[in-house]
């Protein structure tokens, strides 16, 4: 075989390569092929169209992006030999004990990959998605880009065309894991794209917990990801799915989320975010059979000149069907943030139960929010409601946090915490919790110390 | 210096209109007084103010205490310094663990570093000596609280920070009799363990909790934004009997207030 040549651009050239590379499947090939010719023939959004009205792409050019980037070394069989900068995200949590399975990227590379023996006499599959496409053809086959369509905007195309990394996950029927599936993605090449994609089968009855940390150096460093997650939750299932998003504050990301649920499965999304420049997220829990439910969660933090906007979808299409959605927000300095969620109600849905609730915090006169909650109802028989508030630190919880000898700044701090708890409350796995009320307490220290408090 | 919480000419105004119209009060150290009046005479504008809440604006007069002007002083200093206020409205604050937040709270006013499995031993002791179920460490601040549990809520709060002078502003308010004999009880107890060193100033529009304090040292009405007049525990049963309006025409005959 010929010494590939690392692409340069986002080009046709760097499909190839990636195809080559990974050797995969003809379906796989005719899969990004279309997509790409999807990806050529739509215009970038503006703000022109109604999803992207308030979204700021001006400083945004696809050119300036390279599509993969592999580090110099291959696959390590020990986290301790991974390089420092990466390890001290792992740490702790990662190790044996805490989770079942553990896959790291190094950009787009796998570099580390472990499952527990346990985990995988059961007949679990956890492993890197170039590896599913060749051993896990069929599985994958009929799944992939069957939820988030590459058809459906120029993002999701050139993920679809340009898919460099990510994950497959399948538990078989009546496999139950206690411990958590952990994926964490290091991106550090500096223009470098992340194009991951998780595909999570879980099969009759089964329950798995899987969690996707997203980290990059901070400060100056810039990088380009559109992500992917498609969550087959069959019947009787219970999947979690936890996001935890630290970029550098220049990284770009267009993440599609969606879970198709069956009858009687639950799925949970708990998508939080920190970092990025931009962070515009697409969460989409349909609801295809009777009995599914779900809890949808997310939390946003901005500083800085961060944008967050959040796409959400309540897609009731089976009756007696129960969904939950919260969004919160808080927003410092001038960072901003959108909301934009849809319930609809099928018209076979009778029964369904819906409730849709997004809360914005704001903790700077120049931070700025908006949020528009959608209903389509089509069904008679429906609970459905929808609140959202956009407000600043109320001043009588402030006095009377003061008047027990608490200073102003910690009792902002202490009514942020309280607002967020809800959230953080409903990850599963209390490390990784615990980071999440880390790294909230390290950017609010932050944001005071630029203020002069600290 | 003199060992009291000294009110001086008070003058306050909320949204611009003037509430305190001058109030003098004196409370010595180590004394419980009662503070009555008709609604809207300006209790609680008083207990706010004494706290500092942002919305009530001091135009003129001061509030001495350990030889400072507290009014000058924000809220969490006035509270470092030992002052407490029982809120007539406890705040509701989702999330914010209430068990958490009087740990914070305890740190910061006694000054010390006190680890959390200690602090609990503390609160729980509190606890007991209120009847309040452990359950509540766990729960937020207020947080779907019944209007019996926010009172004494705020007493937990107070017995355990331990002020040296206590605001009480309508904790009686709402409650029905076992609940403001508990209420009374705690106030008597943290007199009697503070060795009678604490100040209390209860503000109330009813007299029924004053019954079941000991020891009332003294009784001052307000009306219309003015301590009008200072009295012997008795003054509280009189007004039960007879009402404000009684005190009201009384004092207009005797040309004390217009």
């Amino acid at each position: 075989m010929a010494e590939l040549v690392l692409p340069m651009q986002i080009s046709k050239e760097a499909l190839e390569f990636i195809i080559e590379r990974n050797g995969e499947p003809v379906w796989v090939q005719e899969l990004r092929y279309k997509a790409w010719d999807v990806f050529e023939q739509t215009p970038m959004p503006t703000p022109k169209d109604e999803e992207w009205r308030r979204t700021d792409l001006k400083a945004f050019r696809l050119t300036e992006y390279l599509p993969i980037s592999l580090p110099n070394y291959d696959g390590v069989s020990s986290l301790d030999v991974l390089p420092n900068e990466l390890q001290v995200f792992l740490h702790p949590g990662s190790e044996e004990g805490n989770v079942a399975g553990l896959l790291v990227h190094h950009g787009s590379k796998a570099v580390y990959r472990w499952l527990s023996d346990e985990v995988e006499r059961k007949g679990v599959i956890f492993t890197d998605i170039a590896t599913a496409l060749r051993e896990h053809s069929d599985l994958l086959n009929g799944r992939l880009h069957q939820l988030v369509l590459p058809s459906e905007n120029k993002f999701v195309a050139l993920h679809a065309a340009l898919m460099n990394s990510g994950a497959f996950v399948y538990v078989p029927p009546r496999v139950r894991l206690e411990l958590p599936l952990h994926l964490f993605f290091w991106l550090d090449a500096e223009r470098s794209s992340l194009f991951d994609h998780l595909l999570i089968v879980a099969d009759r009855e089964s329950e798995v917990i899987v969690m996707a940390h997203y980290a990059s150096p901070q400060g100056e460093f810039s990088a380009l990801s559109s992500g992917a997650v498609e969550i087959f939750a069959e019947p009787s299932s219970q999947v979690y799915f936890i996001s935890l998003q630290e970029w550098g504050n220049r990284v770009y990301d267009f993440h599609f989320v969606r879970a198709n649920i069956r009858r009687d499965a639950y799925m949970r999304w708990v998508l939080t975010a920190f970092g990025g420049k931009l962070w515009r997220v697409n969460c989409h829990s349909k609801l295809v059979e009777l009995g599914a439910s779900t809890d949808m969660l997310g939390m946003s933090v901005g500083s800085g000149i961060q944008q967050f906007d959040h796409h959400t979808f309540q897609e009731h299409v089976a009756p007696q069907c129960k969904s939950d959605l919260l969004f919160k927000v808080v927003l410092m300095d001038r960072a901003s943030s959108i909301y934009r969620g849809l319930i609809k109600v099928h018209k076979n849905a009778q029964g369904t139960d819906a409730y849709q609730a997004n809360r914005n915090l704001l903790l700077s006169p120049k931070a700025k929010a908006d949020s528009m909650p959608l209903l389509e109802i089509e069904a008679n028989e429906v609970r459905c409601t929808h609140g959202a508030t956009i407000g600043r630190v109320d001043e009588h919880q402030l006095f009377y946090l003061m008047s027990r000898g608490i200073a102003r700044r910690q009792a902002e701090k202490i009514i942020v915490d309280g607002f967020l708890r809800p959230v953080i409350d409903k990850v599963p796995v209390q490390w990784f919790g615990e980071k999440m009320q880390e790294l909230l307490d390290a950017k609010m220290l932050e944001e005071a110390k630029r203020l002069g408090y600290a | 210096m003199s060992d009291a919480l000294e009110i001086r000419n008070l003058k306050v105004a909320v949204d611009g209109r003037e509430i305190l119209k001058g109030v003098n009060l004196i409370v010595p150290k180590g004394e419980i007084h009662a503070l009555m009046g008709p609604n809207g005479s300006g209790k609680s504008t008083l207990a706010q103010t004494l706290l500092g809440h942002p919305r009530y604006e001091v135009l003129e007069g001061e509030a001495l205490w350990k030889g400072q002007n507290i009014l000058e002083l924000s809220p969490d200093e006035r509270a470092k310094l030992g002052l407490f206020l029982a809120f007539q409205h406890p705040i509701e604050i989702p999330g914010v663990i209430l068990g958490n937040f009087l740990h914070i709270a305890y740190q910061t006013v006694k000054g010390v570093e006190i680890p959390i499995g200690q602090f609990n031993r503390i609160l729980m002791q509190k606890m007991r000596m209120l009847d309040i179920d452990p359950s509540f460490i766990g729960r937020g601040l207020n947080e779907g609280f019944s209007g019996g549990e926010r009172k004494r809520c705020e007493i937990l709060q107070m017995a355990v920070l331990e002020p040296e002078f206590s605001v009480m502003d309508e904790t009686d308010s709402g409650l029905d009799i076992d609940g403001v004999r508990i209420v009374a009880n705690a106030v008597n107890k943290l007199y009697e363990q503070s060795g009678g060193q604490m100040g209390f100033l209860i503000i109330t529009h009813y007299s029924r909790i004053l019954r079941y304090i000991q020891p009332l040292h003294k009784v001052h009405v307000m009306m219309d934004g003015q301590v009008v007049l200072s009295s012997g525990p008795e003054l509280a049963d009189e007004l039960e009997e007879k009402g404000y309006d009684w005190l009201e025409e009384k004092l207009k005959a005797e040309g004390a207030i217009a």
